[in-house]
């Protein structure tokens, strides 16, 4: 299965998820209506009050009310939950874990090594890169939460940060970006939002408990005896929803953890990497507990087994048992954990961390062979090929540039350079608008490193638009505002929008956009290609102008008849204009995986019949899976 | 019957709103304190470089070694007080000590950089340059952080003391926030090293 087929089994996953959400809500009612009779029946031992008796066990109207209620406090609960962790995105759930933000700018060895890491791996996919949060837990423990690429976030515990050492830790981080590559991140937080009503019954049950009551009923203190006895049963009942929870967690995010496994090391290449870090939380006392109040709402999301519950022996926990996982990586395990030492693991990762900060590129895995077929499978599934080509390509990256993409002072100055002309003209003007929108000192930053950016290699421009989004990210939303005004004043500074400036506009903007005011997940509209083949046209015209020339008409031709359409006119020139080219990938954007699918064969189809991919026609292509939320590895270019 | 109904909705819409109220403001919370670790990183590179900067000015300064101790002293006391601050950026006095001993930091450099003007050669000693211009970006970046951090903490305060948050934020224990204020007058548009 590729790329699409997971995205599909994920939303495929999100249908159980809504039936056991319905069974459990429904079994909840019942139970919540026959502890409010059982309730009520007791509190009359303690208060003599009149017109309840056994004959009414059955009450139609307490029915209705506690159905009313039940379904008011679930419902509303989730919605709630929906709508907060929407507006959040990844970064809440990191927030609520008591995450903090590692800053993107940091200097020290262990934090540096671990945003490297993050990096490599974010550009290898094809990602941008996201922020990174780190626990503050001695556990050993991550995970990755976030509707899109653009809101999604990589967390990390202290513990993993200073027990494992590089190729344990980046066989953790690509468990992690595999979850968010076949779309699992995305469908935890839905499960997130819905279950947070279920479990929100027994919390209440635990406030009527412990709840002061008001004098009404004499001078007692406490709950009223009728409260406490209602919510300790509200809370029984409630303990239905948790367990529950736990058992939809279960059914719906077990496998995943296996294809995960599984997809870290085909990223990696390595897979000893994965298998230690197993390995090491095995041997390791406090293993991959998470101690935080969150930690169980949130569990489904861990790399491994985040809580222990009474109830929940190994075959009930969201994750598969440890050496399981091992065995099904490394058949030779015995199952054997040596202990694992704090200080003197530490102490040797920070060691290692600071001497091993650049590494050393390995031999270029080419990827001879470009087919539609072989480009289209890296979109989604990076192999070891696309990691190495990433590295690689760091590597290429000037130091210089590097740092000031890490900073979000700096990596203002190195979008604004990105964005100057190479005309000297448009560039005067360019830089003349900016004096004015851009701070002094930015400016001045600007002005620096122009010159070093001039001379980067031109299939670097896209992955640094993608490494500066974290440290950009850190801005304040008053700075935001003013960052975005100044690249759009840049822009339109000399009345002419090139495709360059909109790829990086849509690159930068859009993903920021979609960081400081998330509006969640992208919702699905479209299911077959039909209402979408005008926009799609729009797309594969530009492409094949873009490429081909003389023979656009013919590649376009080719390219639109993978869509099954044969009468399509290709655009004119004339009104291909870049406004349309948006509206195209936003709506494609809302098309299922499996049309996208098509779409984007028809794409690639266009650039690589001829066996030459430009480092133009390959922004562009790299663009246009970005706009769809496909994200394609960096491809060699020539 | 119908009353008690009445009554448990009443609570439970109370209790639930009071729910959605506080965690609205630990988020708002939680982002201004991570918006300081940013001011962390960046002072720390600041306190990083001031003493090398006044290595390399020892060997030019032989008579001049008040003003130097005198950078090093107020270097140290803000870095304590950045470290106090770092791990409560939601104390109040924390984050006023730092704005304290930044402004004193500031005077100092200042004192500092005009003793320069006197020493020809010393401003045109290479690593003394190439110090002092990391030095200027540094303090651009702080200010910059600074200026994210502030917002943040604006962005909480408003909120704290927007109705019907006001009236539960001193029984939860939301204290209003301090902004991140460089206090000496001179020292507000960074220190300037000027060749």
């Amino acid at each position: 299965m590729n790329f699409f087929g997971y995205q599909e089994q994920a939303r495929k996953n999100s249908a159980i998820l809504i039936a056991l959400f319905v069974l459990a809500v429904i079994l909840i009612t019942i139970s919540v209506y026959f502890a409010i009779v059982a309730g009520i029946l007791i509190s009359q031992m303690f208060v003599d009050q009149p017109g309840f008796t056994f004959d009414e066990l059955w009450n139609l109207q307490l029915f209705f009310w506690t159905m009313v209620f039940t379904l008011t406090i679930i419902l509303g609960g989730s919605a709630w939950r929906i709508h907060t962790l929407s507006e959040g995105g990844g970064a809440a759930v990191a927030r609520m874990l008591g995450g903090n933000r590692l800053p993107s700018a940091s200097r020290n060895p262990l934090d540096r090594r671990l945003l490297n890491v993050v990096e490599e791996m974010a550009i290898a996919s094809g990602l941008p890169v996201p922020p990174v949060f780190v626990l503050e837990q001695s556990g050993i423990n991550a995970f990755a939460a976030g509707f899109t690429p653009s809101d999604v976030v990589i967390g990390v515990t202290r513990g993993a940060v200073e027990l494992l050492n590089r190729d344990e830790l980046q066989g953790v981080v690509a468990h992690e970006f595999s979850h968010i590559l076949n779309g699992d991140s995305a469908m935890k937080m839905r499960m997130m939002g819905m279950l947070y009503g279920i479990t929100l019954v027994s919390d209440l049950g635990i406030v009527l408990m412990t709840m002061k009551h008001s004098s009404r009923y004499g001078r007692n203190r406490g709950s009223h005896p009728g409260l406490v006895v209602v919510g300790f049963l509200l809370f029984m009942v409630g303990t239905i929803g948790v367990v529950m929870a736990d058992f939809i967690k279960r059914a719906v995010s077990r496998q995943r953890e296996f294809l995960a496994d599984a997809s870290a090391v085909q990223f990696t290449r390595n897979p000893s990497g994965i298998a230690d870090a197993l390995k090491v939380i095995g041997g390791y006392k406090s293993g991959s507990k998470v101690s935080h109040v969150a930690a169980s709402q949130a569990s489904h999301f861990f790399f491994g087994n985040a809580i222990k519950s009474w109830y929940a022996k190994d075959w009930w926990a969201t994750h598969p048992p440890l050496d399981e996982r091992i065995r099904r990586i490394e058949p030779s395990f015995k199952g054997k954990f040596d202990k694992i030492n704090y200080q003197s693991r530490s102490l040797a990762n920070t060691t290692m961390a600071s001497a091993e900060l650049m590494v050393s590129p390995g031999d270029q895995v080419a990827h001879s062979n470009v087919s539609p077929e072989a480009v289209m499978s890296r979109i989604g599934t990076p192999d070891a090929g696309s990691m190495q080509e990433a590295i690689l390509l760091m590597a290429k990256m000037p130091s210089r540039i590097r740092d000031f993409s890490h900073d979000p002072y700096t990596a203002r100055a190195a979008v604004y350079a990105l964005l100057l002309d190479h005309h000297p003209q448009q560039r005067r003007i360019q830089l003349q608008v900016l004096e004015k929108a851009a701070d002094p000192s930015v400016y001045r930053e600007t002005l620096e490193i122009q010159p070093e950016l001039e001379k980067l290699a031109p299939e670097l421009r896209l992955p640094l638009a993608e490494m500066v989004l974290p440290a950009l990210k850190e801005m304040s939303p008053q700075q935001f505002k003013g960052f975005k005004k100044a690249v759009v004043a840049m822009i339109k500074a000399d009345n002419e929008v090139t495709l360059f400036e909109f790829i990086l506009y849509r690159m930068v903007i859009r993903r920021l956009s979609g960081a400081f005011s998330n509006s969640g997940p992208v919702p699905v509209k479209y299911h077959r290609i039909e209402p979408l083949l005008t926009h799609a046209s729009v797309l594969i015209a530009l492409l094949a102008r873009t490429g081909h020339g003389e023979d656009a008409e013919r590649v376009f031709r080719e390219s639109m008849a993978l869509l099954k359409d044969a009468g399509h006119p290709m655009p004119d020139q004339k009104d291909a204009r870049l406004s349309h080219f948006d509206r195209a990938l936003t709506e494609l954007n809302r098309a299922a995986p499996q049309v996208k699918e098509s779409v984007l064969m028809a794409a690639v189809h266009c650039v690589v019949c001829n066996g030459v991919i430009s480092v133009k026609e390959g922004e562009l292509l790299r663009a246009v899976a970005d706009g769809m939320d496909c994200p394609m590895p960096p491809l060699s270019t020539g | 019957m119908t009353a008690l109904m009445i009554v448990l909705g009443v609570i439970v819409f109370l209790i639930l709103y009071i729910i959605v109220i506080y965690n609205r403001l630990v988020k708002l919370k939680n982002r201004f304190k991570n918006a300081f670790a940013q001011i962390d990183v960046q002072l720390r590179r600041r306190y990083d470089l001031i003493p090398n900067l006044v290595e390399t000015a020892k060997a030019y300064l032989k008579h001049e070694q008040d003003t130097l101790t005198h950078v090093i002293e107020a270097r140290n006391q803000a870095m304590a007080a950045m470290k106090r601050a770092s791990s409560h950026p939601d104390d109040p006095g924390a984050i006023k000590a730092l704005s304290g001993a930044e402004g004193l930091l500031g005077g100092a450099m200042l004192n500092f950089n005009a003793l320069q003007e006197a020493y020809p050669d010393l401003k045109a000693d290479q690593t003394m340059m190439q110090l002092s211009e990391e030095l200027t970006s540094t303090e651009n970046k702080v200010s910059f952080a600074r200026q994210a951090y502030n917002d943040e903490v604006m962005i909480y305060n408003t909120q704290r003391e927007t109705f019907p948050d006001t009236i539960f934020t001193g029984m939860m224990g939301f204290k209003e926030a301090e902004l991140f204020e460089v206090v000496d007058e001179e020292v507000k548009e960074g220190v300037k090293v000027s060749f």
